[in-house]
């Protein structure tokens, strides 16, 4: 690399640091991650992330619940993620910094709480991302088998070129993986109208039978209203991961507008994108079947039987695949990046490539613990592996949000409105907050009910990681991390 | 050799490449730059910050 290639990019530190050669210049020049992004980057991060989950994922909540069932877990866990998206936007206009709810609860909480959201970001993006290249490798496979090939194709070539190439992408900058991201989320929302306009679906009595297949009680709710709390665990993939917008804070242009434009437009997208996938698939596919299918989209393209929506659908949950591989990359790498940053794990992670301007160094040590995660349930030959692994994403979200409302109360107590510029302002303070605490308690219970034990094993294990933190780590901690957006003075410091 | 074998090993070897360029720019990054000057984060308590146009955080 010639010298030139950190000239214009590098970004003046506001003082020169006691970490900085003596010999060296009075002001020293490091690298600081690039500002490029708008808000289309952002809405292609978080819809491009959660996407897939229309894809695959939230019919098992038709399993648990019925028809209606999953359409009540649709909205109201809908409204969980319009709390969030709303309480990330006001606080990451003011604190825009990448780790985005690491950061915030840096500012808002302490440092405890800090490490664990970190961490909570970290395997919750890492093991989707995971999840996602298992997917992509059998999606694969069915598309050979489509092609007419008679072998089947070995998951694990695919499984690591896909983590690997988009670790390249976003190795090399983030305007150009955020871009892709934005095209193939595009895409992929397009095939969802594509195929409501092909079913004609305006006319339910037409291509769909929902009156027939979702329109009594055996099928509707199935098992009542208890059902219907424990469909809420599933209709969390409806939007699991929109709230990785505020990850790119640091690197938008202008964080202030693009954070709350880009996840504000992005949740609204996901409302409607999940509106449209429950109605197309609950008025094609009988509910015993879509409770249990692998892709339902793509079924209730197989059941049109249209080619052109066969294949569009194919390649719409491709796309959706790779979209949410890619912009997990991004979010996991910018969280460990910034625990790194203020030495919450050792200071090298923090480093930014000084041509490329990306947290080069937490992209690259994410690559392995990813393929190992994707691989696994392919080399143990445990399939129920890989949903023990998504499982363990879920419960990483839930955690985090399950802090998100006490945490922003905290903020409007230490910086009440009027005291800092906020670009985005929470209306009806404090019911959003409420409603979200509200709302996380009851997923917890319906996920305590299907997943017990791994919620105890997940919350054992942020347990004893707290305590390494406490125990070994908290000393290596940078002493004025605490406090680094420009804010003033926080109210009764 | 068959078609499926041809498109796997093309994976592999895509990937063996990938994974090498990753790990080879990463350690000559480490090499070629002084590491304090890799990591973007002065310490306010030991070093306040000036004011400047952008809100935010640090430099970044």
């Amino acid at each position: 690399m010639s010298a030139t290639e950190d000239r214009p990019t590098t970004a003046p530190t506001t003082a020169p640091t006691t970490a900085a050669p003596a010999a060296g210049p009075p002001t020293t020049e490091r690298p600081a991650l690039r500002r490029v992004l708008a808000p289309m980057h952002i809405w292609a991060l978080g819809v491009g992330i959660v996407l897939v989950g229309e894809f695959m994922g939230w019919n098992f909540a038709v399993e648990k619940g019925g028809m209606y069932g999953a359409l009540v877990a649709c909205w109201v866990v809908g409204l969980l993620y319009t709390c969030i998206v709303m309480i990330n936007s006001e606080v990451t206009s003011a604190i825009p910094a990448a780790g985005g709810q690491y950061a915030q609860a840096k500012h808002t909480v302490g440092p405890l709480m800090a490490f664990n959201v970190g961490l909570y970001l970290t395997l919750a993006y890492t093991m989707l991302e995971a999840a996602n290249a298992n997917v992509l490798s059998s999606l694969l496979t069915a598309l050979s088998g489509l092609l007419g090939s008679e072998q089947e194709l070995s998951p694990y070539p695919f499984a690591v070129l896909a983590i690997l190439a988009l670790a390249f992408l976003n190795y090399r900058g983030v305007f150009a993986s955020l871009t892709l991201n934005l095209v193939i989320t595009g895409f992929a929302f397009a095939t969802i109208l594509v195929l409501f306009i092909g079913l004609r679906a305006w006319s339910p009595t037409a291509e769909l039978d929902l009156a027939g297949l979702a329109g009594d009680a055996t099928n509707a709710l199935p098992y009542g209203w208890v059902g219907v709390i424990a469909a809420f665990q599933f209709g969390m993939w409806f939007y699991l991961g929109i709230e990785g917008t505020a990850q790119a804070a640091e690197e938008c242009r202008s964080a202030p507008r693009s954070v709350p434009l880009g996840s504000l437009a992005g949740i609204m997208t996901l409302i409607i994108a999940a509106s449209l996938t429950w109605f197309v698939c609950a008025g094609v596919l009988p509910w015993h079947y879509l409770g249990t299918a692998i892709t339902p989209l793509f079924d209730a393209a197989l059941v049109s039987g249209q080619d052109v929506l066969v294949v569009l659908l194919l390649l719409g949950t491709l796309c959706a695949t790779l979209a949410s591989a890619n912009g997990c990359i991004n979010d996991a790498s910018r969280a460990w990046f910034s625990m790194g940053r203020d030495r919450y794990l050792p200071e090298w992670f923090g480093a930014v490539h000084p041509r490329y301007h990306t947290p080069f160094r937490a992209i690259v040590f994410l690559v392995p613990v990813a393929i190992a995660f994707a691989l696994l349930p392919v080399v143990l030959d445990e399939p129920t592996l890989l949903s023990t692994v998504i499982t363990f994403s879920i419960l990483s979200g839930l955690l985090m949000y399950s802090f998100m409302g006490p945490s922003f109360m905290r903020f409007r107590k230490l910086w009440p409105l009027g005291t800092i510029r906020r670009a985005y302002t929470l209306p009806l303070h404090p019911a959003p907050a409420i409603a979200l605490l509200a709302l996380s308690a009851v997923v917890f219970f319906a996920t305590f009910l299907g997943y017990g034990i791994a919620l105890l094993s997940i919350l054992a294990f942020y347990l004893l990681a707290s305590i390494w933190f406490v125990v070994r780590r908290y000393k290596f901690v940078r002493r004025g991390a605490q406090f680094t957006a420009d804010l003033p003075r926080p109210q009764g410091y | 050799m068959s078609t499926v074998a041809v498109v796997e090993l093309v994976a592999w070897v895509l990937s063996g490449l990938l994974a090498i360029w990753l790990v080879s720019d990463m350690l000559r990054v480490g090499r070629q730059h002084d590491e304090s000057t890799l990591v973007n984060a002065p310490d306010p308590l030991d070093d306040p910050p000036v004011a400047g146009d952008d809100a935010g955080v640090r430099s970044a």
